[in-house]
């Protein structure tokens, strides 16, 4: 399972890039290490890649332009390490096609978790769907998913907390399709490898709380049967 | 300053109607202008050249309710004599020059029954009245009495000299003002720039305008603006550069540290690491702390308190939100997200748990965040705000924080034309506020 997984490190800085590789290689994993993108091409090109570690900030050419390039390509999982910070970081990047991102400095702990959730996930869930900014709206709202927040028809900024935040993104990345509870908790750990004592069932309450016009008849979040949800509101990506 | 002018100028108006009304000429007065002598004199040269006869007949043409004359064979006697008619006699001797000997002038107070006040009607003067009375001797060895009484009191005069007056003062208070103004908004507009600076640091050059030596000033402030904030700015962004640069080797730093076997000495390890890592974070938002990155909007602050307490609480840590709902604000919500993360923060390591509220009070809206700790005593509180200072030398629940949380918080206030109020809590504890325009 893990243990055969293949993942790519790829960060011109040696000095992480080699420990790294060590910290997954103790974990199971079997790595291979490029500090560019063309090396990372040659990797690429002679073995079966699982998942990509990429750096963004790189001399030559970058880690975005490279995921960009490769979602219309080979369709590889990919955790980016950003060296930013804060909300505005959702970024371009996911927006790009990378699955999830990891702020240096990093908990290696952490990444690992990362890595092995986006591989199982890309094992049970179909692909997000990509577009071309994260931009939606829905049922009169605006959602960046940059941004913790919503904006509502009147302008007015209604903030997310981070679980709900992560859940709406999840949510809507997957619209229409319904996520059992057990995919959901999957998709929103968080940044810090959170422990979320609430049940997906309470921040969902929550989420309906800030987004329903009328809570006891939901219409952008609905519950199913068996125990998942699924957003049936219309979304509109901006282009 | 123009409410100033105006109110001088119009004191100046009502103390000059005050005197201008008050203003009475004595008899004495009267007579000792030009006009009254002059007829008087004109009267004296024509009766000397014509006969006696015609005399009685001249002096009932010529005199009026005002200006008395009669021809008697003695002077003029049932009046005093003063040092002021005696100055007055000597100056007439002097200007019409005549003897001395052939000319009177005494004060009386006259009545109905004296000479020519038989013509004038009640209403045209009040008696008894106040006179001088000049006699001038003529050649033929008879004496002419001249009267003369005060200046009346006209009130159509009067008017007439006000609206005159009220004339001027408009159009001199209408150039003031307009002059002040010109003067005026430039100044404003540099006092409120200047306020605006002091307070956030917030760079919007003034229009130059106004007096030279105003554009002066204000060309000057421009400049001083450009300086500070270039300085400041290069600081910042260097000392942000550092601590981003800091970043990587510690994290390769965290990832080797992973790699060693002894679990206890990689445990200390990482504790030292994330005490660097917690470092440069503080200082990084420090920095960016009162900048003014985000644009201001229009939010829902119930719903950001209560999802900060909900970041917390989702960690296990004691944080909530007790109310009020529905309170939005205009504000920067990252970074006021931040200032209220710090505020509980605190207020979980010091205390047991924070409790978030928030009210809206008259165009402000007023953040709490209360504790049931120890509180901070009154005395201390100054020193708690400042950065990097930490009051008490123990680390109260393993609490590493670097004295940064509150300093933050208060230049985010500050930021917003805000500020943050540390207050004691009842029964117990520590209430930090901030208070914003909700506007």
């Amino acid at each position: 399972m893990d243990e055969q997984s293949h993942i790519v490190i790829i960060d011109d800085d040696r000095d992480i890039r080699t420990p790294l590789a060590q910290y997954f290689r103790r974990h199971g994993f079997r790595v291979s290490v490029a500090a560019d993108a063309r090396e990372m091409d040659r990797v690429l090109a002679t073995a079966h890649v699982d998942l990509l570690v990429l750096d963004v900030v790189m001399p030559g050419e970058d880690g975005l332009s490279i995921c960009r390039r490769l979602q219309e390509t080979a369709r590889i999982p990919v955790i980016l390490l950003t060296a930013l910070a804060e909300s505005t970081d959702r970024i371009v990047g996911l927006e790009l096609g990378a699955d999830d991102y990891v702020t240096k400095p990093f908990d290696p702990r952490e990444l690992l978790a990362r890595v092995k959730s986006v591989l199982r996930r890309s094992r049970t869930l179909p692909r997000r769907q990509q577009h071309a900014t994260g931009r939606v709206t829905f049922a009169g709202w605006q959602f960046d998913f940059a941004r913790k927040e919503v904006i509502g028809a009147d302008g007015v900024v209604v903030r997310l907390s981070s679980g709900e935040h992560l859940l709406l993104v999840s949510l809507i990345e997957h619209a229409g399709l319904t996520l059992t509870r057990d995919q959901l908790l999957d998709l929103t750990k968080g940044r810090e490898a959170r422990v979320f004592d609430r049940s997906i069932d309470n921040q969902i309450s929550r989420l309906r709380r800030k987004l329903e016009p009328d809570q006891k008849n939901p219409r952008i979040i609905l519950t199913k049967w068996g125990g998942g949800y699924v957003f049936t509101a219309e979304v509109e990506w901006a282009s | 300053m123009i409410a100033v002018l105006a109110l001088a100028l119009l004191g100046l108006f009502a103390v000059l109607v005050t005197l201008e009304m008050l203003e009475h000429d004595t008899a004495l007065e009267t007579a000792s202008s030009g006009t009254p002598l002059e007829r008087a004199h004109g009267l004296y040269t024509a009766l000397n050249g014509i006969d006696a006869d015609s005399i009685p007949a001249v002096l009932r043409i010529v005199s009026s309710c005002h200006f008395g004359y009669t021809v008697s064979a003695r002077p003029f006697g049932r009046g005093r004599s003063t040092a002021e008619t005696e100055q007055l006699r000597a100056r007439l001797a002097d200007q019409l020059s005549l003897d001395a000997r052939r000319l009177g002038v005494s004060q009386a107070r006259l009545t109905r029954q004296d000479f020519s006040y038989g013509q004038c009607r009640d209403a045209e003067i009040d008696l008894p009245v106040d006179a001088v009375v000049v006699s001038l001797q003529l050649d033929s060895g008879a004496w002419l009495n001249a009267e003369i009484h005060a200046h009346e009191w006209h009130w159509r005069e009067k008017l007439e000299w006000m609206f005159r007056a009220s004339l001027a003062f408009v159009f001199v208070g209408a150039v003031a003002i307009y002059f002040m103004r010109r003067l005026n908004r430039p100044l404003n507009r540099l006092t409120d720039a200047a306020q605006r600076f002091g307070a956030g640091l917030q760079v919007a050059p003034v229009p130059e305008g106004g007096p030279l030596d105003l554009q002066r000033a204000i060309r000057a402030f421009n400049e001083m603006q450009r300086q500070v904030t270039g300085e400041l700015a290069r600081r910042t962004s260097t000392l942000a550069a550092i601590s981003h640069d800091v970043r990587t080797p510690l994290t390769a730093l965290r990832i080797k540290t992973e790699l060693i076997d002894d679990d206890e000495l990689r445990a200390d390890m990482v504790a030292s690491i994330r005490r660097m890592e917690a470092i440069t974070a503080s200082a990084l938002e420090f920095l960016q702390g009162g900048a003014h990155a985000e644009p201001m909007r229009c939010v829902d602050l119930s719903e950001l308190l209560e999802s900060e307490c909900q970041e917390f609480a989702d960690l296990g840590r004691p944080a909530a939100f007790t109310g009020a709902y529905g309170i939005r604000c205009n504000c920067r919500p990252d970074a006021l997200a931040r200032a209220v993360r710090n505020l509980i923060d605190n207020a979980i390591k010091y205390g047991d748990g924070a409790r978030v509220a928030a009210c809206e009070d008259n165009g402000w809206v007023e953040i709490v965040v209360a504790d049931d700790g120890p509180g901070i005593a009154p005395e201390l509180r100054q020193q708690a705000l400042r950065p990097f200072e930490r009051l008490s030398q123990s680390n109260h629940n393993g609490a590493t924080g670097f004295g940064l949380g509150l300093a933050v918080a208060q230049a985010i206030a500050a930021g917003h034309g805000g500020e943050l109020i540390l207050d004691a809590h009842q029964p117990g504890g520590l209430a930090a506020k901030i208070r914003i325009p909700a506007r």
